[in-house]
């Protein structure tokens, strides 16, 4: 192998071991380091296996020279760094599309470390790792309503592949909604009678990352009801400070679970008759 | 020789807890209580071969396991079990006996309404708003003969406890019914996928097959409004989610074309069906409890396909040059039984929606001169849809990136994009007319005016920009800014505006090896504006449909409403390393807090009522703060000593639950609601 030979290009890992110490240290403890992985870069020439011929590197006592790679650093073309990486891993159904995502301008390092030794060599867990970038999903997962990711029980990556998908925001499935069925398969009916907007996406009345609203409604109801139900009788009413528990004419339109103190099937129901129909059987 | 290694750590807990007030919203997720828990995280590895075995929250309802493992390169396998706690509210009350199963009632008697039922004290059955999931899975890799992988998974979940539901009586001038209702599900998946992978070519084929059950169809109860004097009666009934299966075949597929180039495709078809057997009998307030129906079936069998087709092609055929063009299909088809219903004289038929979509866009991706990078990108998406209102929608999006790094201790970037959507209203035929159309004539009055925010025609705007600095390696700010408004253009009632300002900022800070700092701040006001008509007859005319049309009574006004929501979070903490690789000291603090405003204008106002006292201030207003102390001691090589204190609080208001009460009545006495507490 040119590569542990030290040959003219290359410098060999004991070259590299000699001014990087601790980086050789906690390779040698990865995957990428352990020779009983078939194709690990242990096997394949070790460092400069990922990081470029390093001999030239060498003779000039560690100056940067063209060609060698510089996992972590900001600055280097993520393409370059990913090119790397792919030589191994792009021939694997997890990396087929990567090149679909907009996670490629970033560049694997951005995530994963390939000295490392954790859970697939993440730098962080999710989902701290996924808030460096996605500071808004922080916020809005810290709100009131929201899915268990703070309290660890649903990952960012159950639901968006950050590798590549066809989905929109790399989401893992063609629709919303078949995503949220995945969990949420009690809502799948099909059903006699359709709430026509839950059918076509859940997004239409929930956002899934965190809401002020009880089940992660996007809007308050009743009102998120009423901007699309406005129709003679209690509908279109304007329920108002009045109609609360403390107000002189509380109104069941108004408090607790309001609409859905009667329309209790607004998923779908196939309930009989015109109750049906209205979603309150 | 054989290199075989163990390691692995266990840790266990002991935990004090003192909690009071509301303990479900504590413990929405969690299982906080005195006693003591565990945590393993061991690691195996010989040879080739890997076992990993991971327990957390161990001997609590929160517990969950994984053990995987294999060989490097040919096979891997994992088993893994979870558990979810999903707490609503502890405590809660109703009349009924029998919670928990699919059939409540009561002895005695429960008033209808009025005066009598404000009077009306029940004894109560106590119970818990509070879910639980228990997932069992397990899975198998193939990797032996690559290029060509298997990938085989099965899971197995069971979803039990209490949610509220409800059966109002008595049409909409009634009371609301508030119910516990039982959850019993099952979900049985099966995943199978086998393929081909190399740089050059991929290719897929993948089975997803899905079944639920559900235990418990119907919840049958007593109704204090129908058969009010018999318990034997025929009772009322609400349906519950139905069983159904759901299956789903892809292909998937991407090779390597000549100008650095990839073409990648997704092909997916689905069906999901269910069965249901449907009632002959509707609950009313008739002397016997209940009227008969005609059915023209008396099962519901629903069935649902999709088809779904994704072509992606990508090309870097230049280092200055990053294109991304798209096609997307996708095809929901509703092959669900048609049942004619007639109730009396109102004789109709479900409707079967279905719907398509097709998009198609682009992206360029442009490097230019002085670090600079540029995408504009558009999108096309037609939507059609067995709708009455909108059958048919377009939306045009527009957008572009552009993302700056001339400079070693910055990126910076933004964006912006518009979204056009377009669609022609149509008059929606109602379902049933009504004798002499007069439902059909009072949606014709009404309907003009209604734009359903899902569909209607809009303008959305969204800008953003975000800095990222780090001056020195030990220092990273991020700030990030994002401005989204949406203007309903053709709405006169519904919503008409949605706008919403975020901040995000966060900075780390580490000093040497003594400590480290981190701190965040996020900020978020939104804003929302409907505008509606309070009708308050059946039928109506064209004039009192009209919001323009001149006729103000207090059955006949429009009234709008601005809602706002100013929600900021922040934490900060900092890790002391006292005695390096010895004592490690932590803290942390964080908070969010919410406060939301119902301002509302109505043009007819009450007597006693101001433009400024109909207004509602405490609108899911909240503020949870947690403060976290800890201390950890590596007393030797293997074993940690850690003593924590945390503590938390949790503050929440909203007018639609201040005051709470299971039966309210109004002034006149007229009762509102049968409440539990959900």
């Amino acid at each position: 192998q040119a590569f542990a030979q030290g040959s003219a290009k290359f410098a060999g890992a004991e070259s590299c071991k000699a001014c990087h110490e601790d980086a050789s240290a906690s390779y040698a403890k990865s995957v990428h380091g352990n020779k009983a992985v078939p194709g690990s870069s242990a096997n394949r020439g070790g460092c400069e296996s990922c990081h470029g011929a390093a001999a030239v590197h060498v003779e000039k006592s560690g100056e940067k020279v063209p060609g060698m790679v510089s996992f972590g650093n900001r600055k280097v073309d993520a393409k370059l760094k990913d090119a790397s990486c792919l030589s191994c891993h792009e021939a694997s159904k997890t990396l087929a599309f990567w090149k679909m995502g907009k996670h490629k301008s970033v560049g694997c390092d951005s995530c994963h470390s390939v000295h490392q030794s954790g859970k697939k060599n993440l730098k962080a867990s999710e989902p701290e790792l996924c808030y460096t970038c996605h500071k808004d999903i922080r916020s809005q997962v810290n709100k009131k309503s929201h899915h268990p990711i703070k309290e660890g029980k649903v990952s960012c990556s159950d639901c968006h592949d950050s590798h590549g998908t066809f989905g929109k925001k790399l989401v893992k499935a063609d629709t919303n909604n078949e995503l949220c069925y995945k969990c949420h398969s009690e809502k799948r009916g099909p059903y006699m009678f359709e709430h026509l907007p839950v059918e076509e996406n859940c997004l239409n009345c929930h956002t899934p990352h965190g809401s002020n609203q009880a089940k992660l409604l996007s809007k308050k109801t009743p009102q998120l009801c009423q901007a699309c139900h406005d129709w003679t009788r209690h509908p279109g009413g304007a329920y108002t400070s009045y109609e609360t528990f403390k107000g002189a004419t509380p109104s069941k339109q108004l408090t607790a679970r309001d609409c859905m103190n009667c329309h209790s099937n607004i998923h779908g129901s196939n309930g009989p008759s015109t109750k049906g129909l209205r979603f309150v059987r | 020789a054989e290199e075989k290694k163990l390691e692995g750590e266990v840790t266990i807990s002991g935990e004090s807890t003192n909690i009071s007030g509301n303990r479900a919203s504590l413990n929405e997720y969690r299982d906080l209580r005195d006693g003591f828990y565990g945590d393993v995280n061991l690691r195996y590895n010989s040879a080739g071969y890997f076992l990993n075995f991971e327990g957390t929250d161990i001997g609590r309802n929160t517990q969950s396991y994984h053990l995987d493992g294999g060989k490097w390169g040919q096979f891997k396998y994992f088993v893994d079990y979870d558990q979810i706690k999903h707490n609503f509210t502890f405590d809660a009350r109703t009349f009924y006996t029998g919670v928990g199963t699919d059939r409540l009632t009561y002895t005695g008697v429960v008033p209808v309404g009025g005066a009598a039922a404000g009077a009306f004290t029940p004894s109560a059955t106590i119970f818990d708003y509070a879910s639980e999931r228990k997932r069992l899975g397990a899975g198998f890799n193939l990797d032996l003969a690559k290029p060509f992988f298997l990938d085989v998974s099965v899971s197995r979940e069971e979803k039990k406890g209490l949610k509220p539901t409800a059966a109002g009586a008595l049409t909409g001038g009634g009371y609301g019914l508030e119910l516990p209702e039982p959850l019993d599900y099952r979900t049985d998946v099966l995943k199978l996928e086998m393929g081909y992978a190399t740089k050059a070519f991929f290719a897929s084929a993948s089975l997803y097959y899905s079944e639920f059950r559900n235990e418990i169809e119907k919840l049958y109860h007593r109704n204090p409004a129908y058969a009010n004097t018999a318990a034997s009666a025929v009772p009322d009934v609400i349906t519950l989610p139905p069983d159904n299966s759901h299956y789903k075949f892809s292909l998937k597929g991407a090779a390597t074309l000549p100008l650095n180039s990839r073409f990648n495709a997704n092909l997916g078809f689905s069906k999901t069906k269910s069965e249901a057997d449907l009632l002959n009998y509707i609950s009313a307030n008739v002397a016997g409890g209940w009227s008969a129906i005609t059915l023209s079936d008396p099962k519901f069998n629903g069935e649902l396909d999709s088809q779904n087709y994704d072509f992606v092609l990508t090309s870097n055929p230049v280092s200055s040059l990053d294109a991304k063009v798209f096609y997307k299909y996708y095809k929901k088809s509703n092959k669900s039984d048609e049942i004619t219903t007639t109730d009396g004289a109102s004789v109709f038929k479900n409707h079967l929606f279905d719907y398509n979509k097709e998009n198609i866009g682009a992206s360029f991706g442009l490097k230019l001169p002085g670090h600079l990078k540029l995408t504009p990108a558009y999108s096309y998406l037609k939507v059609k849809r067995e709708r009455g209102d909108f059958p048919e929608n377009v939306d045009h999006t527009y957008s572009a990136d552009l993302k700056w790094d001339g400079v070693e201790f910055l990126t910076a970037k933004a964006g912006y994009e518009r979204l056009n959507r377009t669609g022609d209203w149509k008059q929606i035929i109602l379902a049933i007319p009504g004798v002499g159309n007069v439902n059909q004539n009072t949606a014709n009055f009404v309907e003009p005016y209604v734009r359903r925010f899902d569909v209607a025609p809009m303008n959305r705007d969204t800008y953003q920009v975000s800095f990222d600095l780090y001056p020195t390696d030990n220092l990273n700010i991020g700030i990030g800014y994002r401005n989204k408004r949406t203007d309903f253009k053709d709405t006169i009632l519904g919503l008409r505006e949605d706008k919403s300002d975020e901040i995000n900022f966060d900075i780390d800070y580490t000093v040497g090896s003594f400590a480290k700092f981190s701190a965040y701040y996020d900020y978020e006001k939104t804003k929302s504006f409907q505008f509606q008509r309070r009708l308050n007859a059946s039928p109506i005319t064209a004039a009192q449909g009209n919001p323009d049309g001149g006729i103000l009574t207090a059955n006949f006004y429009n009234w709008n409403l601005e809602q706002s929501f100013t929600t900021d979070s922040f934490g900060f903490g900092a890790d002391f390393f006292v005695v390096p690789k010895k004592l490690t000291l932590t803290f942390r603090y964080d908070s969010v807090k919410s406060d939301g405003l119902a301002d509302y204008n109505l043009q007819w106002l009450l007597a006693g009522q101001t433009q400024d006292n109909i207004d509602m201030s405490n609108w899911e207003d909240y503020r949870k703060q947690v403060f976290q102390a800890k201390a950890v001691y590596d007393a030797t090589k293997s074993l940690a000593l850690t003593l924590g204190y945390a503590y938390e609080r949790y503050e929440y208001s909203d007018a639609l639950y201040d005051g709470y009460k299971y039966i309210a009545t109004s002034s006149t006495g007229t009762v509102n609601n049968y409440l539990t507490g959900a």
